[in-house]
Parts: structure tokens; C-alpha cells; sequence
């Protein structure tokens, strides 16, 4: 009897410990940042947001950014999606038309009613063109990027060029390159590999030059004089040699780390790299100036990358997850992350508050305003993920090595492009 | 099997019938079920699942879930100029590697073969190598060959292989030197198995052929090398499988490039999965390769037992 009063306790006690858990929604969050800090920032949100939620608990896991491509596309086919994600910008529109993404529009309606905030109206220009996609929002976004020029005055000053009139345009970017390579310093800290790096500063040449990727048929729109004017002028750099000999297969941590080390004297970089330069101690920080990035013969265009947070259809707790989405990409939380990941929040009202008003941000935020898409002013296509990994940078790769023309390269480039487009 | 059945029915019939678990003649399938059903699990349904997948038609960008699709990635694939390229370069990937490793394996196992100290601990110095993972190996090897600061560049250049900038720029020195990596990692573990191989040779042989007037040159043909044959085509054969699937190296050292010099199937595999959201045609792909590969695995046994 005594037994059976301990059993029916103990049930009872089980049952009572077990009825929060029940009642709790649990938001797998899959966050892409191995830093520490970024991991600190994201635990606060989470902590944050919890106690605003005591019925939602978010279970955040780290899968690194060399890593997300491969268990998304992983778990997209065999199943285990997360309920939310970070995600690069530039896929959004990929894992749009694949059917995975839910649209948030509903949530965020609610959300606007709730806060009184205006999403839209907060969302920069450029990434518009990516997190809108059929009318409806994919995505609600946390970092965005863009490149600056970062150079060194002393050296500006050492080859006899004026510290506090960097280039404005490609062709003085690229005369100023080889003005400056000497005494073991090259010019521009410039990628002619099959890296990102690559065609994130490569994009500026030719959308400055006034190219586009896509025609107004949707096709490759790259073969064009504008074009092959932009990649004569990029590789240039190379050919003439004011850059690092081994530019066609570096990364873009080599270059950015070069520049760390006084190995080059301009490089296009984020803000982030001003944080790395005070982290070092780097002897010349006071002689590193920031400006934009030079413009083409058309126009000056930035490098726009991001990553937003993003709703996954599979999820079972849309609600709940949505609600973390909105958490976290608005108000002190983003602040909070964006403050100790040092990037520039994705929301333009956020931007324009302290400390983004401060050395070395406003260069970047302003630049913000020029931020273009690969394939601008064309809308997001699903296929950027696979064009942007390798198609671009082998044109740039194979003129800067001499083993095609401009316009050879060009006219694969289009035919790879296209068959990419027509699958 | 029969050994198995022998030895278990006498103990068996000194018990009590009712004690036993499994029946005489179920007890061996017993005992080997396990092995087998881990087997199944981990060979034969992936494989059953990759042959399934290679025959849907399932771009993920047009259509989120696999339907029925036949022979249409074959078909693709049969007129994909750049994957045939891919297989070449990882044929000649795969012997090149292996005809390194042999060419570094021998000598370096034969003078270990001797008694000594330092044969004993360059024996164990010469496994790093091996136990050394590819992202460290990638890394490590392209600081040597940096133009600015690598010592193996330099040399290179002094030598008149490498220009002014890495070796790695240029497509055919690129793709030489990456498959001399391959096959430099791949050396201890042959090493290993040819000393071995070594240490079983009976100094009965060698004495004999002494007597016949054989001189080491002779020595090493007639019985050296007859006796470690097998060894080198056994596991030269697994260290040729092994070559035939990389990713991690070429990926690491070149992405593939520049352009297209060293892309392997298996970087093109990777990116028709990941990059082009196609899993049926990486499937496809996979299915080719393994039965290219099986075929190759036939030949190169066949020359093993017709020596």
C-alpha cells in the first residue's frame, strides 16, 4: 500500500515537473558565426527574448558558415531543417523558389500593428531586391555589408601620390596600384581567384561600368563593351603587376590578412577590418584612410552583402519562430548584435543611431545608398548561388593569367550563364 | 562453415537441450547477422538508395520533391563534355597518385627494412603524413609553395618549374603538384604494408639466390619483388579507390582551378549537389564512378592473380 502511495507521488510529482515542458514551444535556430562574441550576442538575444516569452525556448545550434550550404541542402532533401536560420543573402531567392522558405508577411503585419514599426519602409534599397521576392517577404534581415576603399596615407605619401586624394575611379585605382608597388608592398590587395572575394570586388567594376548580368530577356547581359571594358580594367591590376603574383588562387582572408601585415596599400574591405586593424595595434592605423569604392565610367556601385534570419516551411512552430525573427532583427537585440559583431544593422533606422554614426561606419552606411545586387537592376534570380560561386571568377581568373582574350572569356562566361539559367 | 558446425554441435549435445538459446544450425547465421545487417545499413541501402535517386528527375530549384525521371540524368550526363573532362583528369589523378606513392613507398620501405634505430623511428616519423588531416596538409602546403614566402617555391623556381608567382597558377604545374601531394600522403601507408611485406620474406630466398650468384640488383628483382607484388597491387588498389574520390585536396589547394585544371568528379559531384541543388544527377554521377570504378578494381585483380 505504502508502495503503491509512493508510485502515485511520484507520477503526480513527474506530471506536474513535465506540464511547463508541455506547454513550451521549442524554435531550433541555426546561427552561422563561430565567434565568440557573436555566440555571446546571440545568447543574450535568446535570453532576452525568453524572458519576454516564457513559453517559447530557442535552441540555437553553430553551423559554421563553410559548413551551412551543405547541411541546408543536406536537410532540405533528407529532412531536419531548422525553424530558423540565418542565410546569405544572395540564396535567398534560391531556397525561395525551391519551396522551403514560408513568407513572413503575415507576421510581420502583426508585428507593425503591435510595435508601430514600418518593416519596409526600414529595409535598406538593395536588399529589397532580395528578401522581396513575388510580392511577398522571405526573409527579415540582420547584418548588411558593403566595401569601402581602405588605404594607407603613409605609403599614398612615400610614392609621391596626394594621402588625401585616393582614387575615384578603376583606371586611377589601377595607376595608383602600380604607382605604389614597391619595396615588397603591392598596390592592391585584389583576388583574380575562383574565391567570392573575387566577384564581390569584381561587381563594382562592372556595374560601375554600367554592365548587367541579365539582358532585358533575362539571358547573360555580360556580353557587352561595358563589360569587357571592366574586366580589361580589374585584370589590368594583375597584369600589370600591383597586386600579389599569386592573386589568380588566394583567398580573400590572404589579402585581408596581407593588408593586416602592410603588404598592401589599398584593399576593399567591410568595417569589420577597421576593428581587426585596433585589435592588432597595427603601427600605420593612424595613417589607413576609408573612402568609396571607385566608380566606373557610369556609376559607383558597392558590394551588398547581408544575412537575414529566414522562416523554413517545414517548421511546426511558424508562429513561434516568427516571432524570434522579429525579436531578434529589431530594436536592442539587433542593436546588441550589431554592436558586438561589429557590422552595420540591416535596418536603416538602427543605422543611423550611435555607434554607427561614428569612424569608420558613416563612409559605409552612406556607401549603403549605392549597394547593388550582382545581377541589379535586374530582379534576385533563384540560380545566384551556383553563378556567383565560380562563373564570373573564371573569367577574371583565366584573363588575368593570359589563357583567354577578354572576349573569349566573355563569351564563355555568357554560355556558361545561360546554361545555368536554362536548366 | 563446416568447421563452425563441428565444433559447436559437441558441446552442445553434453548440455540439456532445453537450456540452449539458438538451435545448432541458426547459431552461425546468429553470430554473423550483425556484421551483415551493419553491413546492409551501411553499404547496400545507401548504394540501393543512390541507383533509386540517380533515376528521378529532381532539380530542387524547379521542383521540391523527386518524381520519376528514368534514364534523364544518364542521358545529361552522357553529353556533359566538362564531367567527361573530369573523369580524365581523375584517372590520371588516380594513377598518378599511385605511381607516386609507389615510386616513394619502395625505396623509402626498403631502407627501412633495415635493423637499425633510426630505421625504427623514422618508421613511426613517417606516418605524420597519413595521420595528418587535408585541411591542415592544404594549408600547410600552400604556404610552401606561396611565391612570396614558400621554401618549395623558391626551389621550384631555381629549378626553372615555377615562375615569378606559385605554381598553383598555372593549370598543368597545378594539377602535377597537387597529385604529387596526394600521392606524398598516401606513401606511409604503403610503406607500412610493403615493410611488412618485407619483414615475411624468408632469408632462406636471398641465401639461396646468394649461392645461384645473384648481386642485389638481381636479388631485388627475382626475389624482392616477386615477393611483395602482391602487397603493392592489393594496396595500391585501395590507395587508387581512395585517390579515385577525392575532394578535400583540390578543393582546398585550387577549388578546382585555375579554370577547370584540377576539378575531379568528386568536386563536380559536390557541386551538382550543393551548388546546383541536383542530387539525382550527382547520384547519376555517383553510379558512373562506382561502376567505372568496379571494372577497374576487376582489371587490376586480374593482374594480381595472374602473377
Amino acid at each position: 500500500m505504502r508502495i503503491k502511495a509512493l508510485l502515485a507521488a511520484t507520477a503526480l510529482a513527474a506530471g506536474l515537473a513535465a506540464s511547463p515542458a508541455l506547454a513550451e514551444t521549442n524554435v531550433t535556430f541555426w546561427q552561422f558565426s563561430t565567434r565568440d562574441a557573436d555566440i555571446a550576442a546571440w545568447n543574450d538575444a535568446i535570453a532576452a527574448f525568453e524572458k519576454a516569452n516564457p513559453d517559447i525556448k530557442v535552441n540555437m545550434e553553430i553551423v559554421p558558415w563553410s559548413e551551412q550550404q551543405q547541411r541546408l541542402v543536406s536537410a532540405l532533401s533528407a529532412g531536419g531543417l531548422p525553424d530558423v536560420s540565418m542565410l546569405g543573402n544572395n540564396v535567398v531567392a534560391q531556397f525561395q523558389a525551391a519551396g522551403a522558405l514560408a513568407p513572413l508577411d503575415d507576421y510581420i503585419a502583426a508585428y507593425d500593428k503591435e510595435t508601430g514599426d514600418d518593416f519596409a519602409a526600414n529595409v535598406w534599397p538593395g536588399d529589397k531586391g532580395y528578401y522581396n521576392l513575388a510580392g511577398k517577404w522571405w526573409a527579415s534581415p540582420v547584418n548588411v555589408e558593403t566595401r569601402a576603399l581602405y588605404y594607407r596615407k603613409d605609403l599614398f605619401k612615400a610614392a609621391g601620390l596626394d594621402p588625401d586624394k585616393p582614387p575615384q575611379t578603376w583606371e586611377q585605382f589601377a595607376a595608383d596600384a602600380k604607382t605604389l608597388t614597391k619595396d615588397g608592398v603591392y598596390g592592391a590587395g585584389l583576388s583574380m581567384s575562383l574565391d567570392y572575394f573575387t566577384v564581390q570586388n569584381f561587381m563594382s567594376a562592372y556595374l560601375g561600368y554600367g554592365a548587367r548580368m541579365l539582358n532585358d530577356e533575362g539571358k547573360c547581359g555580360f556580353d557587352t563593351p561595358e563589360f569587357k571594358q571592366a574586366l580589361e580594367v580589374y585584370t589590368s591590376i594583375y597584369k600589370e603587376k600591383a597586386t600579389h603574383p599569386d592573386a589568380p588562387t588566394m583567398n580573400g582572408d590572404t589579402f585581408r590578412k596581407g593588408f593586416r601585415d602592410g603588404k598592401f596599400a589599398m584593399i576593399l574591405s567591410d568595417p569589420g577590418l577597421y576593428k581587426d586593424l585596433q585589435n592588432d595595434k597595427a603601427p600605420f592605423l593612424d595613417d589607413v584612410g576609408i573612402a568609396f569604392v571607385p566608380a566606373g565610367a557610369k556609376n559607383r556601385s558597392g558590394f551588398l552583402g547581408g544575412w537575414p534570419l529566414v522562416l523554413w516551411d517545414a517548421s511546426e512552430n511558424k508562429e513561434a519562430a516568427a516571432k524570434w525573427i522579429l525579436f531578434a532583427t529589431h530594436g536592442e537585440a539587433l542593436k546588441n548584435l550589431a554592436t558586438k559583431g561589429g557590422f552595420i544593422p540591416g535596418n536603416v533606422a538602427l543605422a543611423k543611431q550611435v555607434p554607427w554614426t561614428e569612424f569608420p561606419y558613416p563612409v559605409f552606411v552612406e556607401q549603403l545608398q549605392d549597394a547593388k545586387a550582382y545581377q541589379a537592376p535586374s530582379e534576385a534570380i533563384p540560380q545566384m548561388g551556383q553563378l556567383e560561386v565560380d562563373t564570373i571568377q573564371k573569367a577574371v581568373q583565366a584573363v588575368a593569367l593570359g589563357q583567354k582574350s577578354t572576349d573569349e572569356a566573355t563569351a564563355e562566361l555568357c554560355t556558361a550563364i545561360n546554361d545555368v539559367l536554362a536548366r | 562453415m563446416a568447421m563452425t558446425l563441428q565444433t559447436t554441435r559437441r558441446p552442445a549435445a553434453a548440455r540439456p537441450r532445453r537450456r540452449q538459446i539458438l538451435p545448432d544450425r541458426l547459431l552461425p547465421y546468429g553470430m554473423i547477422g550483425p556484421a551483415v545487417f551493419v553491413a546492409f545499413a551501411i553499404a547496400i541501402v545507401p548504394l540501393c538508395y543512390a541507383l533509386w535517386l540517380s533515376l528521378q528527375d529532381w532539380y530542387m530549384l524547379r521542383r521540391p520533391t523527386p518524381v520519376w525521371g528514368g534514364l534523364v540524368n544518364y542521358r545529361t550526363l552522357l553529353s556533359d563534355t566538362a564531367l567527361w573532362a573530369s573523369f580524365g583528369r581523375t584517372w590520371i589523378w588516380t594513377i598518378g597518385t599511385v605511381v607516386v606513392e609507389v615510386a616513394l613507398a619502395l625505396p623509402i620501405a626498403l631502407l627501412l627494412n633495415r635493423e637499425s634505430a633510426v630505421a625504427r623511428t623514422a618508421s613511426a616519423v613517417i606516418l605524420l603524413p597519413w595521420v595528418t588531416p587535408f585541411i591542415v596538409l592544404g594549408f600547410g602546403w600552400r604556404f610552401l609553395l606561396d611565391s612570396g614566402v614558400g621554401p618549395i617555391h623558391a626551389l621550384l623556381h631555381a629549378l626553372g618549374l615555377a615562375g615569378d608567382s606559385s605554381i598553383l597558377n598555372d593549370p598543368v604545374g597545378a594539377f602535377a603538384m597537387i597529385i604529387f601531394i596526394s600521392g606524398w600522403k598516401g606513401t606511409p601507408f604503403l610503406v607500412i604494408a610493403i615493410l611488412a611485406a618485407l619483414k615475411s620474406i624468408p632469408d632462406e630466398l636471398y641465401e639461396a639466390a646468394e649461392v645461384d650468384g645473384a648481386g642485389p640488383v638481381q636479388r631485388f628483382v627475382h626475389v624482392t619483388l616477386p615477393e611483395i607484388w602482391n602487397t603493392i597491387v592489393t594496396v595500391g588498389l585501395v590507395l587508387g579507390i581512395l585517390a579515385f574520390y577525392s575532394f578535400d585536396l583540390p578543393w582546398i589547394m585550387t577549388k578546382g582551378g585555375p579554370q577547370d585544371a584540377t576539378t575531379l568528379v568528386g568536386i563536380a559531384m559536390y557541386k551538382a549537389v550543393f551548388l546546383d541543388l541536383r542530387p539525382a544527377y550527382a547520384a547519376a554521377i555517383s553510379v558512373v564512378m562506382l561502376v567505372l570504378l568496379f571494372i577497374a578494381s576487376l582489371i587490376t585483380l586480374r593482374l594480381r592473380r595472374r602473377h
